[in-house]
């Protein structure tokens, strides 16, 4: 054997010691890492389309179930009062006819009346404004806060602080008619929302 | 489970590094050719199903990025199997002179290009045999028998005279 060899048993663990990876770049394992904080762990993207998906369907039916919801405001507002005028409410105020208030003056009462009772200024609607008045109470329609003017003639005008959705401002909807009779009509008027309730009208024979 | 991205650099730059760096012998090239590696990895990750078959997918990545790169250049590197047909067939798994190894990273550059990649991934890369007979998509066999030619070869090319060698020249 020549003289200068030396035997090693082990090329195999030599050569794997010599080819042992060194340090990548450091500049370069900065950039890929960066790289690699902008790509979100596999386990998030299942829980992102999960989460994506849940707020997609809860988000389209709320505001599916919103808009249906706000489209029969009116109706829904009209209904609701009628159960209250229904059960005729207990008056707050009753209007003297011998004091002889002229319907400005009425108005005003009712005003002023209203911002302490319900928390607004409720006014009368324009249409009805000259109807006779034989009381006001405050009360609660579907959980709003009203004011119920009730008419001489039996009708009653519920007034809402603010409009109803889904009725354009200062038109009327439709009537409520129940079963019994009575019926109820809503609509916007100045930034209101209004209710005329009305009884059954009696047959004239 | 599928590693991370950050994990996956953590783990694996390094190693996939120095497989380019010795396969290409350009560094510029290969840390271009490794960022593409890890880029694509990073986008191709829910392929990954297991996390040990890591580097084995990743030097894939980057051997499928190696050969685009040589196609568009016209150096288009084939893995051919005449590379080996011409190896001479050595007696034995012979022994060599340590001093010899320092000349390795030239010596790995002399011999055919099919068996550096072998070399590489076996005693670089750490891979079974399982594993590159996998990554290559040849027989276990075919493996073994070629991964022990290149290994001659590489000793032919670290000791051309074959004095050291044990069955060579005495």
């Amino acid at each position: 054997m020549n003289g200068k060899t030396t035997t090693t048993p082990d090329f195999d663990q030599h050569l794997a010691g010599i080819l042992r990876p060194g340090q990548a770049p450091e500049d370069l394992r900065r950039s890929l890492i960066r790289a690699a904080q902008r790509h979100p762990s596999r386990s998030s993207w299942p829980a992102l389309g999960i989460a994506a998906a849940i707020t997609f369907l809860f988000g389209t039916g709320f505001l599916g179930w919103m808009a249906h919801r706000n489209s029969h405001e009116g109706e829904r507002f009209a209904r609701a009062a009628l159960q209250e005028f229904m059960v005729a409410p207990r008056l707050d105020f009753t209007v003297d006819d011998s004091a002889g208030d002229s319907v400005e003056q009425c108005m005003e009462r009712c005003r002023q009346w209203s911002i302490k009772a319900v928390g607004f200024s409720a006014p009368l609607p324009t249409r009805l404004a000259d109807q006779p008045l034989k009381g006001g109470c405050a009360c609660t329609v579907d959980s709003a806060r009203a004011a119920c003017y009730v008419l001489k003639d039996g009708r009653a005008v519920f007034v809402f602080d603010r409009p109803f959705k889904g009725l354009e401002a200062d038109s009327k909807m439709r009537p409520v008619i129940l079963a019994s009779g009575h019926q109820a009509s809503a609509w916007n008027e100045n930034g209101r929302g209004y209710i005329l309730a009305e009884p059954p009208i009696q047959p004239r024979f | 489970m599928t590693p991370t991205c950050e994990a996956l650099v953590n783990e694996h730059l390094d190693g996939v590094y120095a497989f380019a760096r010795m396969k290409l012998r350009q560094e510029d090239l290969a840390r271009e050719l490794v960022q593409r590696t890890f880029l694509k990895a990073f986008e191709k990750r829910r392929q990954l199903r297991d996390a040990s078959a890591a580097r084995s997918w990743l030097l894939s990545i980057l051997s499928h990025e190696i050969a685009m790169e040589f196609r568009s250049s016209s150096r288009f590197e084939v893995w051919d199997p005449e590379d080996f047909e011409v190896l001479p067939d050595p007696e034995e798994d012979g022994t060599i002179d340590p001093s010899l190894l320092e000349g390795l990273p030239d010596a790995l550059a002399r011999i055919a290009p099919a068996a550096r990649t072998l070399i590489l991934l076996r005693y670089q890369q750490e891979l079974s045999y399982e594993q590159i007979a996998s990554h290559l998509e040849l027989p276990l066999g075919t493996v073994q028998s070629r991964l022990f030619r290149a290994k001659a070869a590489l000793k032919a090319a670290l000791d051309p005279n074959g004095e050291s060698l044990n069955g060579g020249a005495a």
